[in-house]
């Protein structure tokens, strides 16, 4: 019975697993020999092709042992998910079979991802089998897992994966890209939650425009409603170390998420002043850009490095606020208007003036052709409408609906692009200009593939400006002067090279995140120094609430108490990030957004015995074993409902 | 006409292996289960429908037979299309790697070759002498150890250590050259250049030392040698005729080997930084860059094959029994 399980559970599509069952109740029945595996057998079929709800009601005698199934529990409001998709949506199983040993979990990673994550998918792999529950850890390649695991349509297909989040800005910016995850209508709800009470909350707060304490109230009871629904687990916010020269160079900025020297933000290079002999700071980085089409790049370093080249409407500053760049401010109409003046006496690098034209030429573009990296920017807005042409211009932007997330991480992500140079374009998804103009503070000068790139002083950029610079990021962090004259990015291939060519001398500053101890082996030189900022993007453990185990709102509680934040933080990566208080993705910096919540005490012990309250078991060998008799009907009430706890329910202590 | 007859099945044998070896890498890559634009919905970038719309562009929805058929029929005409990821034709992203590559390992192929295979005849024809044995002794030792721990040795000592040459990449950060000849030609250029160049001639002196010193030994005591030795020709003199003689083996290793340079050596690449199609290469499957992956492979499959090709050619013109009409 256990083996016919652990055989379907590594079989992949439903029709296969058809296939094995037809082939179970032909042949394989005999083999295990015993009626309750025949039961088994004949029961999970009849979910498959009843669809009824539920395993809870399928047993039909009483002396077998009755079972659920990984699966949707109700229906969504998108396609691609909930019930009745069932067979074409659930691409793996797990099965909970009453009274019997809890099977191995399939948990992934991408150790490629940071310099410790093989140690936080151990700590993962502990937490679960301290609770009795057996891990099968796979790393996979962070490249393929996107694409292969991270499945807009139907979530993770797999019960367990973790992952530390990019710096993109937005997520600085806005609660939204972290709280709508937990949306049944967004593409980044990977862990199939719903909980309609959270529903409701997020649309209520995604339409709050204009108004940040209301949204920030609403936000705040969002994170402690998923909090105390322990809906995943968030694990902590990691120290940015990045390390670079500080002998010759002053005036990096340790902007949060990104660090001082990575290319989510421009702020270090746009204030850095030459104190040595060279005028060009050089950074080493381990991949190079594939091109020079920002808008329609599909999503890699070029958007970052453009960055430098082309400006967006508003900017990020390294306190995380929204500041101006193209435009300067924005007044906001009505729910659904917003009105932006635009900077006066902005040049293309070619020269040719910047007018709202652009905007206008941009936005239209970006529609018209799909660009991918500003779908994010574009997708709300309706129509652009010029309002004035005088000074550096007034543009009105219709939205389709409110959007509270427009003003902040939307117009941040923006990239404006001249009309002169892109509308004789016929197909812009494939093309790639030899020398892309935009207005940002570096102008592109040659890239050489897979070798470097080389960007030089833009002197027309407003960033240029003393004064204007000092209020961009902040006194801090302001050092007066010229700045750079050129910036070159020098492909090195691998950390170790990197930083041996930091130590040689060969480049100015490592451009990629770096462990503590390969940064203290680099700051050995002197004159190279670690640096290190806070992050606001967290490391998570994502869990499918398809799964019955993860269903169990007691099981999620449990597996909070048994998971060691702050262990982490202090063992492995030495101090250096901040253990995350309850389930919460938001960081402290994002204020006033972020919402304290209650933290679950490490407990290990705790929470063996609320899951054994609850109703599992162990057996001799300290494993897991689903619930039986009265006690697996409670577990299926707790997992039918998905988010209400035994105490909840009032269901008794079954310990 | 026995020798035509001979070309025309060779080049036969190898247009059919070219067709079998592009089938293969369209079949692997169609066997992963995602394309480079499921990325962009779980990223949030584009909705479903926009990333139907972006395949459609590449013909990605078309019948898995009819891209096989445009993809031969492309390929054959060298019409190697658009990159998926990187917005431009495959040709520029692969050219100008491909270059870097050659221009890293043909000289230091046609060096080793000269070197080493001299070498091998003079250790041979030396038998037993303390020059034939270290030679064997270190030739082997880099022959055995992998390139790119030669590389970080070499890494270590020059660059870390005395600092005399540069870590990594083909030129100075700070330098800015402009077009092919100011590339290449610098003394810039040259100091990156020695490192990885030093690395690839240890790594394949081993071949052509062993195969050039094996062939002479088996020539010397034959018949041929001892008339040259009776008509009273110097030492040197004898050896050349020797080594004319073993100079077979070593043609078709070395057309073998010029095929396989079309593959980089991914590792030194990496080691050094090199921006050469090894690299490239690997990034495109990291992305599934179609395109890119199967014109690159199709490239190193030709070269392989046409340079099989040429050593069979060569083989059957270097030994006059081709000549004769008897293969």
């Amino acid at each position: 019975m256990s083996q016919n399980n652990r055989f379907e559970i590594e079989t992949g599509t439903s029709s296969r697993r058809r296939f094995i069952q037809i082939a179970g109740a032909t042949g394989l029945a005999g083999m295990a020999g015993c009626g309750g595996g025949g039961g088994g057998e004949g029961e999970s079929t009849d979910t498959d092709s009843g669809g009824d709800s539920g395993g809870d009601s399928g047993g039909d005698s009483g002396g077998d042992a009755e079972s659920i199934e990984t699966r949707f529990w109700e229906e969504w409001p998108v396609e691609t998910k909930g019930s009745d998709v069932n067979d074409e949506a659930i691409q793996f199983e797990y099965t909970a079979v009453e009274g019997e040993t809890v099977p191995e979990v399939d948990t992934h990673f991408a150790q490629a991802e940071t310099p410790w994550m093989r140690e936080f998918a151990l700590l993962v792999q502990q937490s679960l089998n301290d609770l009795g529950v057996p891990v099968n850890l796979v790393n996979v390649q962070p490249s393929t897992r996107y694409g292969e695991f991270w499945r807009a349509d139907i979530g993770h297909p797999m019960p367990v994966t973790m992952n530390l989040h990019g710096p993109d800005p937005q997520r600085g910016l806005d609660p939204n890209p972290f709280l709508m995850r937990a949306h049944p209508e967004t593409g980044g709800n990977y862990y199939n939650y719903k909980n309609d009470e959270v529903t409701e909350l997020l649309d209520e707060q995604a339409q709050t425009i204009g108004d940040q304490e209301a949204r920030a109230e609403v936000c705040a009871e969002v994170a402690q409603l998923l909090n105390e629904d322990a809906y995943l687990i968030a694990a902590n916010f990691p120290e940015v170390i990045t390390v670079a020269n500080t002998a010759d160079w002053e005036g990096y900025i340790p902007t949060p998420g990104n660090g001082t020297t990575r290319d989510s933000f421009i702020w270090t290079q746009v204030n850095l002043q030459p104190q040595g002999d060279s005028t060009t700071w050089v950074k080493g980085v381990t991949s190079g850009i594939q091109g020079t089409n920002l808008p329609f790049s599909s999503g890699g370093q070029e958007e970052k490095r453009l960055l430098n080249v082309y400006d967006g409407l508003f900017d990020a500053s390294p306190q995380l606020e929204i500041v101006p760049a193209l435009a300067t401010n924005a007044d906001v109409v009505d729910d659904t208007t917003v009105e932006m003046d635009l900077r006066e006496g902005v040049e293309w690098h070619d020269g040719e003036p910047f007018t709202p034209q652009d905007v206008k030429f941009s936005v239209e573009y970006y529609q018209e052709n799909d660009a991918p990296q500003q779908a994010a920017f574009v997708r709300p807005i309706d129509s652009v409408e010029i309002v004035s042409e005088s000074g550096g211009g007034r543009v009105r932007f219709n939205l389709t609906e409110p959007d509270a997330s427009f003003l902040t991480q939307r117009v941040v992500r923006s990239a404006i692009i001249p009309e002169h140079r892109w509308s004789d374009i016929d197909s812009p998804a494939q093309y790639n200009p030899d020398n892309p103009v935009g207005t940002g503070p570096f102008s592109f000068v040659s890239w050489d593939q897979g070798s470097q790139i080389r960007m030089e002083k833009h002197e027309n950029n407003w960033m240029w400006d003393d004064d204007i610079r000092r209020e961009l990021v902040g006194e801090e962090y302001f050092v007066p002067g010229d700045g750079i004259d050129e910036i070159v990015w020098a492909n090195v291939g691998n950390v170790s090279t990197l930083i041996g060519a930091m130590q040689s001398g060969d480049i100015d500053a490592i451009g990629t995140t770096v462990s503590n101890a390969q940064a203290d082996r680099a700051a050995n030189t002197s004159g190279v120094e670690k640096q290190t900022a806070r992050n606001y993007v967290p490391t998570d453990v994502h869990l499918s609430h398809l799964v019955p185990l993860f269903r169990d709102k007691t099981f999620r509680v449990a597996l909070s108490h048994a998971f060691d934040k702050e262990g982490f933080v202090e063992n492995t990566l030495g101090g250096r990030g901040e253990a995350i208080e309850g389930q919460n993705l938001l960081t402290p910096i994002l204020t006033p957004y972020h919402a304290e919540t209650e933290p679950y005490e490490y407990d290990p012990e705790m929470a063996q015995e609320m899951l054994q309250q609850a109703g599992y078991t162990y057996d001799g060998e300290d494993n897991l074993v689903w619930p039986e008799g009265d006690a697996w009907d409670a577990f299926a009430e707790r997992v039918e409902n998905g988010h209400a706890s035994r105490e909840d329910l009032d269901q008794p202590d079954f310990s | 006409m026995s020798f035509r007859r001979f070309l025309l099945k060779r080049t036969l044998i190898a247009a059919l292996l070219t067709l079998i070896a592009v089938s293969v890498i369209f079949a692997t890559l169609r066997l992963l289960p995602a394309d480079p634009f499921s990325g962009l919905v779980a990223s949030g970038s584009l909705t479903p429908d926009e990333v139907d719309q972006m395949r459609a562009l590449y013909g990605l929805d078309e019948p898995i037979y009819v891209q096989y058929y445009k993809y031969i029929q492309n390929l054959f005409s060298f019409q190697f299309g658009i990159s998926l990821t990187q917005q431009r034709p495959v040709g520029d992203i692969i050219i100008p790697a491909l270059v870097n590559t050659m221009v890293l390992l043909l000289p230091a192929l046609v060096a080793t070759a000269i070197v080493s295979s001299l070498a091998g005849m003079y250790a041979g024809w030396n038998r037993g002498s303390w020059f034939e044995q270290s030679s064997i002794v270190v030739t082997t030792v880099f022959r055995a150890t992998p390139i790119f721990v030669t590389g970080i040795f070499l890494l270590i000592i020059f660059s870390y250590g005395l600092g005399w040459l540069p870590a990594f990449g083909m030129r100075s950060s700070l330098a800015n050259p402009d077009g092919y000849l100011e590339t290449y030609l610098s003394v810039d250029f040259l100091k990156h250049y020695l490192l990885p160049f030093t690395a690839t001639v240890l790594f394949y002196s081993g071949d052509f030392l062993m195969l050039a010193r094996n062939s002479v030994v088996e020539r010397m005591g034959s018949e041929f040698l001892m008339l040259h030795r009776a008509k009273g020709l110097s030492e040197m003199e004898q050896l050349g005729r020797a080594g004319r003689n073993s100079l077979l083996p070593l043609v078709t290793y070395f057309a073998l080997r010029t095929g396989m340079l079309f593959q980089g050596v991914i590792t030194l690449e990496v080691v050094f930084a090199w921006p050469g199609i090894g690299r490239a290469l690997v990034q495109a499957i990291l992305n599934q860059d179609y395109p890119t992956v199967q014109a690159a492979v199709f490239i190193m499959a030709l070269a392989v094959i046409i340079m099989n090709l040429t050593a069979d050619v060569a083989y059957a013109k270097l030994d006059p029994t081709v000549e004769a009409g008897d293969v």
